[in-house]
């Protein structure tokens, strides 16, 4: 009977200890979502960057099988990541696959086949990796290349292609980020005021320990073994409605499937984890100090 | 003749509130196993001079001395050491609610130190009989009267053996009935060898009970002699 008397009393801090992980959980799975956004804008950058494509035509004075070297050669080269030899055949046969239009072109400047000989030189068609698609880095590719190879004629890439990726996918990424810092401030605020409240309704434990000559290390530490296990639970229930959100959107939303894989879901949830735990570890420690400095007479 | 060292000794002592000076010029001792009363008005300062003792507020000026601690110099890490030694009982220190009698005085026991489960046990017990609540070991302290959990913060402050108890005002909220039993229970500990310094604004109180008396009054704290020297050990015939 006398023991059941605690129990009984305990439930009230069990409920605040529930509602702190359950606030908590939300707030980082809304968290969760924006970091997944920077996490994927990241990899949607760098795929379209590596879809960028350089295609080099050399002078007559090269043959087929040069050219071929040349393509192996340059797929050792630092910041290149596909280097491919495009003999004419291929080009032609890409070159009738292009829009009707185009075809129609074609036939009006009498571009056919003279002979049988096709009017394109075999070429080599490279990509760079994402590091190097920048304006600045295709250009030093160019001059290199020219000094290496004297007889490139010519180096064709779409430089307002390359451009437009750049700067719009950095002014994205900002503004993301600009959201998540403002999302992380939000959250550790309201996170803050949670524990905070919640800790008000210990107040007066706290004082007594520290009237009856508990140390404040002493004090502290439930507390804070508490705050460990609020931040472990609510990052496991918000990795649980993250691992729905994102299989979902993988399911039905197939431009946006590739994006999510599993490196960048690990990286997600390890942020959330430590995010829940320092966010409320730091929370409580800093709720804890304040009302270990405060007077008795400031508690009522 | 080798001199006692004092439990309490303050010399010149000034001491503030914020901007406002509350006391000037403290000059006090108390001895092992005394009885003292503060009296004074509400506001008067009593509650601060305890403060001082307790190490919550720190001294503008002069120099005290608190269970062998020195207060002036005292740092932050050595008060909870400085609290072991002093027992406080105040009339707004309460029990925790949310906790039965036994886990109130067990949890100071933890808190400053104890580890073995049974000595900390066979303690609680120690002091519950002390102070007559033995039968109330597993209560909740809202189902004892005023009374016994004032005598629970007693045996609270009595735990760790305290060589000073501080009592605000402990028989603020009790009725003359018990008051006077839980006046007799602080007389009966500063008998056993604890000084006990209480502060209260009850003049009526030290006309029946043996002590010092020091008055707050002015900001100054002036010595008083007792218009009464009962004792309830020796004498019952005034109640």
């Amino acid at each position: 009977m006398s023991k059941s008397n605690t129990e009984r009393r305990k439930g009230g801090l069990q409920t605040s200890f529930v509602s702190i992980v359950v606030t908590v959980a939300l707030m980082l799975t809304l968290l969760g979502l924006v970091i997944a956004i920077v996490l994927s804008v990241g990899t949607l950058k760098k795929n379209v960057k590596e879809q960028i494509q350089i295609d080099l035509f050399f002078d007559a004075t090269l043959n087929a099988d040069d050219i071929r070297q040349i393509a192996d050669d340059l797929t050792a080269l630092e910041g290149i990541r596909r280097a491919e030899f495009i003999t004419p055949e291929r080009a032609w046969e890409e070159f009738e696959k292009i829009s009707k239009d185009t075809k129609d072109t074609v036939k009006a400047f009498d571009l056919s086949l003279v002979d049988n000989v096709i009017p394109i030189p075999p070429s080599i068609n490279l990509s760079p990796t994402s590091d190097f698609a920048t304006l600045e880095k295709v250009d030093k590719l160019e001059q290199d290349l020219k000094l290496r190879y004297p007889q490139l004629q010519e180096f064709n890439v779409s430089r307002d292609t390359l451009r437009d990726v750049n700067l719009g996918f950095d002014k994205l990424i900002y503004l993301v980020l600009l959201i998540a810092s403002l999302l992380l401030i939000i959250t550790f605020a309201l996170i803050n005021n949670t524990i905070r409240l919640s800790l008000y309704s210990q107040r007066f434990i706290i004082k007594t320990q520290q009237l009856v000559g508990a140390t404040s290390a002493f004090i502290r530490k439930p507390f804070l073994m508490q705050a460990f296990l609020q931040g472990i639970f609510a990052a496991i229930i918000a990795m649980a409605l993250l691992f729905a959100i994102l299989y979902l959107i993988n399911m039905y939303v197939q431009d946006l499937s590739g994006l999510i894989d599993v490196a960048l879901t690990i990286k997600l949830l390890a942020l959330v984890i430590l995010l829940g735990v320092v966010i409320c570890l730091l929370a409580t420690n800093w709720a804890l100090g304040k009302y270990l400095r405060m007077r008795l007479d400031d508690l009522y | 003749m080798e001199s006692i060292k004092p439990v309490v000794s303050i010399e010149r002592g000034w001491i503030a509130q914020g901007e406002q000076t509350v006391l000037i010029d403290v000059n006090l001792k108390i001895n092992a196993g005394e009885f003292v009363f503060l009296i004074g008005k509400t506001g008067s300062g009593k509650s601060s001079l305890l403060k001082v003792l307790y190490g919550a507020l720190s001294l503008s000026d002069g120099h005290a001395e608190a269970v062998g601690f020195d207060l002036t110099n005292v740092k932050s890490k050595e008060i909870p050491f400085l609290r072991r030694n002093i027992g406080i009982v105040f009339q707004d220190f309460q029990l925790l609610s949310d906790r039965s009698v036994i886990d109130n005085l067990l949890f100071v026991l933890k808190a400053t130190g104890w580890r073995n489960k049974r000595e900390m046990t066979s303690r609680v017990l120690d002091v519950l009989e002390l102070v007559g609540l033995k039968d109330c070991t597993y209560k909740m302290p809202h189902q004892l009267s005023g009374g016994e959990q004032q005598r629970v913060v007693i045996a609270r402050a009595l735990l760790n053996n305290p060589k000073l108890i501080l009592a605000d005002e402990p028989t603020g909220n009790l009725d003359p009935e018990t008051s006077r039993e839980i006046m007799t229970l602080l007389m009966a500990i500063a008998l056993e060898g604890t000084s006990v310094l209480m502060a209260t604004h009850d003049f009526t109180l030290f006309e029946h009970f043996k002590g010092r008396v020091l008055k707050v009054y002015n900001n100054k704290v002036e010595e008083l002699n007792a218009i009464g020297s009962f004792n309830p050990f020796e004498d019952n015939k005034v109640f």
